[in-house]
């Protein structure tokens, strides 16, 4: 590899914003966030005027109103908050660290991986729900791990065929031993298959408060990490003499992204997509420092999914489309678009 | 290579023939174990007599329409998608492209599902399939025609398969409940409940789109050579391709209108094909379908007996046992 000044990789491939449009873009996004969550309040099977949302969330109601909005729409808009967050700060995570267009936690497996672990937590070994979330970490490590190493090998290390037929692969075994664990547990199948399509209907709102140690943990690692990834991005001899350990570096960032991907399949299920789609909508907007594409990602994930959920909600009335469904049908076009355009080892 | 002993030999190895045949045999006797087992196990002897007509009313029942109709299905459906991974593998020089990776499946699944909601009949359902292949196909042909390295191909596949797979969920989510079950079935790929019907549908297909693939191979081993030596040739690259495409899907579309999708036949088949008789030739194309159907055979065999009462559909049993060793696959790749 030719050795280029610093910086030299990152500008040619988008003109680093200036700095207004890097504290405008995420001001926007917040603004845009707020706006979603109370769209999410407000609209659903049940319309319900701003006021009334209002009013409830304050407690001062306690009648059907004050029912749907703090027990029924609460809890799914903090999950969709979460969930989206985590996904979309582990898919820049993941691109960063394979500096691989298409890494994100859909193609790596892991969405799936956890799944897998999930459905066996739940319909093979009967545990308690409490324990999901460590099934889908346990899951989604190994789908991550295997992926990985099957694509590290050979000539065409990590292009992004490889990591994505790897991550096709493991998804297709996963799910496939995922549908011979339903067809043995038709008891349990049904409870189980509304989760596997990645839904934010029907979340309890406790189980958030236990995972929000490894969310810090995840988001503090992710904030250290941001540096090194910029070094990471200019090739590793370059980070080397930047004095990083692109292998370690590599290790967290792949670790913090299993772990942030985890929380957010065990509160949503697996939602197709998001890590993909966000982190690129992001570098168009900020630029490709890793810093900034983090905070607009970390913003923009939560919008994209809560957007998701109420059209779901509201365009199949009196029905639901999950929402896991919707993000699928919008990433996959963003998946076409970036493997016809990713240059070189393809 | 053209040692002496292959120029006098000529054209036709030994194992050209051996193989196959040995193959053929196999699938026989596989479909002669599938006549005798299950809720009544009969000896192969009374089983082959059902066959004919000659045993009591009850048993020639049983083994002509419960068990042959399966079987003969599970015949056809394996080769017609082994031929079909055939091809693609040819085609995108990926030995890991296959129509269920690149969506084609997806789309052929997406136009049954939609069609089972609309409450087609048994006779549309193929159709729908065969469409919505050629419609998954035709799509990755636009979004790839720039760039038609295999690679790409594949890529932009695993997107529309992506697509496909959310429209299908999409669609169960909005079935008509008395339709469900029907869909959800057929999803898994399963071979329950075949009849005459199915045979016919899946003979008819085999008959068209087999001699298609035959016909198609020749060019598709100059195509191999590479482009430019393909154009010296004198074959015309850009139609070839497309039409070695369009009969993939067709086969493939054939397959899944009979039994649902059926993962990793059509990807497994051919690269056990190449690794017994070599790259692509009329050779491989026969060992490819021998094998497919030889592996749907037996991963009906085994989802119908291994668990019995609980019978698993053939669909979950090939990829679940499928995946691993293309998992080995990739891993080997990696090393070579």
């Amino acid at each position: 590899m030719t050795v280029r000044p610093a910086g030299v990789r990152g500008a040619t491939r988008a003109p680093r914003p200036g700095a207004a449009r890097v504290v405008l873009v995420p001001a926007a996004l917040l603004l845009l966030l707020v706006v979603t969550v109370l769209a999410s309040f407000a609209i659903g099977s049940v319309r319900l005027p701003p006021g009334e949302v209002i009013d409830a969330l304050r407690g001062a109601r306690t009648t059907e109103t004050h029912l749907i909005v703090r027990d029924l729409r609460l809890p799914r808009a903090v999950a969709g908050v979460v969930a989206g967050l985590c996904l979309a700060v582990a898919g820049v995570l993941l691109q960063g660290a394979t500096r691989n267009p298409l890494a994100s936690p859909t193609l790596l497996g892991i969405t799936s991986g956890a799944g897998f672990a999930v459905v066996v937590s739940v319909a093979v070994l009967d545990m308690p729900t409490r324990y999901t979330v460590w099934a889908a970490f346990l899951g989604g490590g190994i789908a991550a791990g295997t992926a990985l190493a099957l694509a590290g090998t050979g000539r065409d290390a990590m292009s992004p065929v490889r990591l994505a037929l790897s991550g096709a692969i493991v998804s297709l075994l996963l799910s496939a031993w995922t549908q011979a664990l339903l067809a043995l547990n038709q008891a349990d199948a049904d409870q189980v298959r509304h989760w596997l399509a990645g839904s934010l209907a029907g979340r309890d709102a406790a189980a958030v408060p236990p995972l929000l140690p490894i969310i810090g943990v995840g988001l503090l690692a992710t904030a250290l990490l941001a540096r090194s990834l910029d070094a990471l991005s200019l090739g590793d001899e370059a980070a080397v003499g930047l004095g990083q350990h692109p292998g370690r570096v590599r290790l967290l960032a792949g670790l913090t992204a299993v772990c942030l991907s985890a929380v957010a399949v065990a509160l949503a299920g697996p939602i197709a997509f998001l890590g993909l789609i966000v982190p690129h909508v992001a570098r168009a907007l900020v630029g490709s420092a890793h810093r900034d594409v983090l905070i607009t990602s970390a913003l923009l994930g939560p919008v994209v999914l809560l957007a998701a959920d109420i059209v779901g909600r509201v365009v199949a009335r009196p029905s639901e489309i999950q929402a896991g469904v919707l993000t699928a049908l919008i990433g996959a076009p963003v998946l076409i678009r970036v493997a016809s355009r990713a240059k070189g080892a393809l | 290579m053209t040692t002496p002993s292959t120029v006098l030999v000529g054209r036709i190895r030994p194992r050209s023939i051996i193989l196959p045949s040995s193959l053929a045999l196999g699938v026989l006797c596989l479909m002669a174990i599938a006549l005798t087992l299950g809720s009544s196990d009969l000896s192969l002897g009374s089983a082959v007599s059902a066959a004919v007509g000659l045993a009591e009313p009850g048993e020639v029942f049983i083994v002509r329409e419960l068990r042959l109709p399966r079987v003969l299905v599970a015949v056809g459906v394996g080769a017609t998608l082994g031929a079909s991974g055939t091809l693609m593998q040819g085609l995108m020089r990926n030995p890991l492209a296959s129509p269920d990776i690149v969506g084609v499946t997806g789309g052929a699944s997406l136009a049954t599902v939609l069609a089972i909601s609309g409450a087609a009949g048994p006779t549309l359902l193929p159709v729908a399939a065969a469409a919505g292949a050629l419609v998954a196909t035709a799509v990755l042909q636009v979004l790839g025609h720039r760039n038609s390295s295999g690679a790409r191909l594949v890529l932009i596949g695993i997107g529309l398969h992506a697509i496909a797979s959310a429209g299908v969920t999409l669609t169960i989510a909005r079935i008509p409940a008395d339709r469900l079950g029907a869909a959800e079935v057929w999803l898994a790929g399963s071979l329950h409940a075949r009849t005459w019907t199915h045979v016919g549908t899946i003979l008819v297909g085999a008959a068209i789109t087999l001699p298609l693939a035959f016909g198609l191979l020749r060019h598709l081993r100059t195509l191999e050579l590479g482009d430019e030596l393909a154009v010296g040739a004198g074959v015309r690259v850009t139609r070839t391709r497309h039409l070695l495409l369009m009969s993939s899907a067709l086969l493939a579309g054939v397959a899944v209108a009979v039994s649902g999708p059926i993962a990793f036949v059509a990807l497994g088949a051919p690269h056990i094909a190449r690794r017994l008789v070599g790259p692509t030739s009329p050779a491989t194309l026969t060992t490819a379908a021998l094998i497919g159907a030889l592996l749907v055979l037996a991963a009906d065999l085994i989802g119908k007996n291994l668990l019995a009462p609980t019978s698993l559909p053939a669909g979950v049993v090939t990829a679940a046992l499928g995946a691993p060793y293309l998992l080995w696959l990739l891993h080997r790749m990696g090393r070579t």
